[in-house]
């Protein structure tokens, strides 16, 4: 016995083609102007959860690259400070060299100490630098300048070790510069700014028989050493702070490229095909076309309509 | 002679009736439930002519019920698939889930730690948090519309059904009057189908049709719908545990024993509106007590430790509607990283508390009760007043969002360095604790970090409505299937008819030939005997 096909199992047959077929085209054409392949989990859930989980690495790594560009300036700030640092022990030093010559006038030497007393205001200067924040530059996580009082009564606050952070596989950076043992003698026991003035101080004095000028002589020495180890501590930082600024460049461009493998990831996952997107569309609006068709055709057709 | 008129005559009644049932199987082709009739055309006794001996209504019993049994399975799975698609939308859209939020938070952080002294980064946690918050309100307002929009449904699609049933009676009341079939008969057993298939789709009922006619209607369980011929009384009502549950004459139906919109209704009412708003509270009470223990656990920049930046979130006790003993209880987190994402139900039976989750399985339980000592049940803490009878029972919510909220806290209270750092520190090492916690074992007894859950939780109700989409698509099929199977047989196909149509035509009009041609013969006859 054939099937006896009735109106109502066409209507019913067509109605979810083109219900079908609307839906279809309604999903192409939401991807096609969302650009988006799903837009909620449902749409596909198992790349829906692979997206999120790398969108929250995504988020974590863009944190980290911001905060290396963060970093970097602070250190490059420091780095500029310690070369000017370094100048200044280095002028220091000249003068010092110049004041051992004997045959200097007691006025000579009063302008040199006065040149030094400034030099040694321009290094407090110096350490007492500031970020674009306004903090202390060398204070580690302290929130106090190294140098407070007037010249001639410097007191040094010692800085604290800078905060840490873990930047990826590239290891832990300082946030700040380690200036915990650079303000002060090569022993520890004396602030910097205190030895430079008195060496000032040394400099300008006049003794008047050879013991005390021997005396002098002995003391700039031990004081060109120990400005001599200060410098050497200003480089030592320098070519730390070099090599973090490094490390952080191979951190960026590591990241940067993860980045992009993260991004092209995600955007492989949830978004749309245009020209996949496109072809559905202009397929499923001819089988919607033709559904329709189909159905004028079979609602007309009836033997009634031969009938007389 | 005469016996030729009679022929005639007979056959002309005979075929007229046959082309009136023709047409009106082709006027009710498009008539719902309408059963296509027939004529079962028969020799009268010592041939004498031609009669109709009866009427026949083709439509089979088990045709009907497969279409009634598979509209009900689609009209269940649609009304959760519904919903189910909703809450998807809710809880993945970037514009209002909690996972863009929780990223904003993760970025915000791994900036602090860089500056941990800048008040504008510090600005972007707190506004991560209020982010957090707010759509964590927006989700809790949606779910408890979506509970009440459902609820809404289900008390109109409850008195739909009573309405179906009402008229059901009456018209299975007119059936059992008896008779033979003829045309009224017919169209009284064509609005009991169509009111059975109405019914199967609001409540999936079972149905049994017996000898003249006779129904026997109930539900999965053997409750009769209809009672010496009377309906029974639809309601709805609260059971123990709190939850809305169909009545038949005010006794509870337990929700396996319905079908159609109103077990969809039911289910989504009672499992997953729940479960969608117990993970909801979950999670933000998990970000909200590790925000306010970071707050706790370092300092601000003024040197001491910070405010809270969450409200405690709390937990919820709702008594059992039947309980009859006066204990009254208040219960609390005490360890966010045990409480299960989804409310558990306590019972007191001979002397001590059991606990069962939501699947059924038993948790464990400590402590007597008192202030000293709570209840201690997967890390939610309980005490009472009062004395539980046996058999009481309390539905415990580890966790309801609407508790949570951010509070307003200033920048500088962030307690982003570590505890005992001096006023405006640069520290950052609480801040860097916090994101070891984040990214810790958190929630779900030690299992996942509060980033992961959230993704756990936006993927697997987007699993869940996928799923049952799916089951949409496949229960629509076999409806479809079971509607063309039924349809074949009852349904009208107008060539059919028309074919019908021109037979009967041709045999009426060979009937009237007849009968023109036995005056024929008589008008011979007569002029033969008038010569």
């Amino acid at each position: 016995m054939t099937m006896r096909i009735t109106g109502s199992m066409i209507q019913r047959q067509v109605l979810s083609t083109l219900q079908r077929g609307s839906e279809a085209q309604f999903d192409a054409q939401k991807a096609l102007s969302s650009g988006l392949r799903f837009e909620h989990a449902r749409e596909d859930p198992r790349a829906a959860a692979t997206v999120l989980a790398q969108q929250t690495r995504l988020s974590e790594l863009q944190g980290q690259i911001q905060g290396a560009d963060v970093i970097e300036s602070r250190l490059a700030n420091a780095e500029s400070r310690l070369g000017s640092l370094s100048d200044v022990l280095q002028s220091f030093r000249e003068d010092l060299i110049q004041a051992q010559n004997a045959t200097l006038a007691a006025g000579d030497r009063e302008s040199l100490a006065l040149e030094l007393r400034g030099l040694a205001e321009t290094y407090v200067g110096l350490a007492n630098s500031r970020d674009v924040e306004g903090r202390p530059l060398f204070a580690g996580t302290g929130s106090q300048l190294p140098f407070a009082g007037a010249p001639g009564s410097y007191v040094l606050t010692p800085p604290s070790a800078p905060a840490q952070v873990q930047l990826g596989s590239a290891g832990v950076f300082n946030l700040s510069v380690d200036a915990q043992d650079l303000f002060v003698d090569s022993l520890g026991t004396t602030d910097m700014a205190a030895v430079l003035e008195a060496l000032a101080d040394e400099v300008e004095a006049n003794p008047t028989d050879d013991l005390g000028r021997a005396a002098r002589r002995d003391t700039l020495d031990q004081g060109i050493v120990e400005i001599d180890a200060a410098i050497e501590k200003v480089v030592g930082l320098r070519s730390r702070l070099g090599n973090d600024l490094n490390r952080l460049d191979s951190f960026r461009d590591s990241a940067s490229l993860r980045q992009i493998e993260l991004q092209s990831d995600i955007s492989r996952l949830q978004d749309a095909d245009v020209a996949e997107e496109a072809t559905r569309l202009a397929q499923e609006s001819a089988t919607l076309e033709a559904a329709r068709a189909v159905f004028q055709r079979l609602s007309q057709q009836s033997l009634f309509n031969y009938l007389r | 002679m005469t016996q030729l008129f009679d022929i005639g005559r007979s056959a002309l009644s005979t075929y007229q009736t046959a082309l009136t049932t023709v047409s009106r199987n082709v006027a009710n082709a498009n008539t719902p439930g309408y059963a296509r009739q027939s004529v079962n055309i028969g020799q009268l006794a010592g041939g004498s002519g031609v009669d109709v001996l009866s009427l026949t209504r083709s439509a089979d019993n088990s045709a009907l019920a497969a279409a009634r049994d598979t509209t009900a399975q689609r009209a269940q799975i649609e009304v959760r698939a519904t919903t189910l698609s909703r809450l998807d939308t809710q809880i993945s859209d970037p514009a209002t889930n909690l996972a863009t939020p929780l990223q904003d938070l993760e970025q915000a952080l791994s900036s602090l730690t860089i500056q941990p002294t800048d008040i504008p980064t510090r600005q972007s946690v707190l506004a991560a948090l209020e982010q957090f918050s707010a759509r964590v309100a927006g989700l809790d307002a949606s779910f408890a519309a979506e509970e009440q929009d459902n609820v809404r449904s289900l008390q109109t699609q409850v008195r739909l059904a009573q309405d179906q049933l009402d008229q059901l009676a009456v018209v299975q009341g007119q059936l059992d009057t008896g008779g033979a079939l003829d045309a009224g008969r017919a169209t009284l057993l064509d609005q009991r189908d169509v009111l059975l298939q109405d019914l199967s789709q609001t409540l999936g009922v079972r149905a049994q049709v017996g000898n003249n006619d006779s129904l026997q209607l109930g539900l999965a369980n053997g409750q009769p719908l209809l009672q010496a011929g009377q309906p029974v009384d639809f309601g709805l009502a609260r059971d123990e545990s709190g939850q809305l549950q169909l009545t038949v004459d005010g006794v509870t139906q337990p929700p396996r024993v319905v079908g159609g919109e109103i077990r969809g209704y039911l289910d989504v009412l009672q499992n997953d509106l729940p479960a969608a708003r117990d993970s909801l509270g979950q999670i933000a009470a998990g970000v909200a007590l590790t925000m306010n223990d970071f707050q706790a656990a370092g300092v601000g920049l003024n040197g001491l430790a910070g405010p809270d930046l969450f409200s405690v979130p709390e937990s919820q006790v709702t008594d059992g509607a039947e309980n009859t003993g006066s204990a009254l209880f208040s219960a609390s987190i005490d360890d966010v990283s045990q409480i299960p994402d989804q409310r558990f139900e306590l019972r007191f039976a001979s002397g001590s508390f059991t606990a069962t989750d939501a699947d059924g399985n038993a948790l464990g339980v400590t402590g007597t009760g008192s202030m000293a000592d709570p209840l201690m049940v997967a890390g939610v803490a309980l005490t009472f007043s009062g004395t539980p009878d046996d058999g009481d029972r309390f539905v415990v919510q580890p966790a309801v969002a609407s508790s949570v909220r951010s509070l307003d806290v200033d920048p500088q209270f962030l307690s982003v360095a570590a505890a005992g750092s001096p006023a405006n520190s640069a520290d950052n090492q609480n801040v860097l604790a916090l994101q070891q916690s984040l990214s810790g074992p958190l929630l779900n007894g030690g299992q996942d970090d509060i980033g992961g859950a959230t993704n756990l939780w936006i993927a697997r109700t987007g699993q869940s409505a996928a799923s049952a989409n799916l089951a949409l698509d496949s229960s629509r099929a076999a409806e479809n299937f079971a509607l063309d199977r039924r349809d074949s047989i009852q349904g009208v196909n107008l060539d059919e008819e028309a074919a019908d149509l021109l037979r009967y035509e041709q045999a009426y009009q060979a009937a009237a030939q007849v009968i023109a041609t036995a005056g024929t013969l008589f008008e011979t006859i007569l002029s033969a005997v008038r010569r």
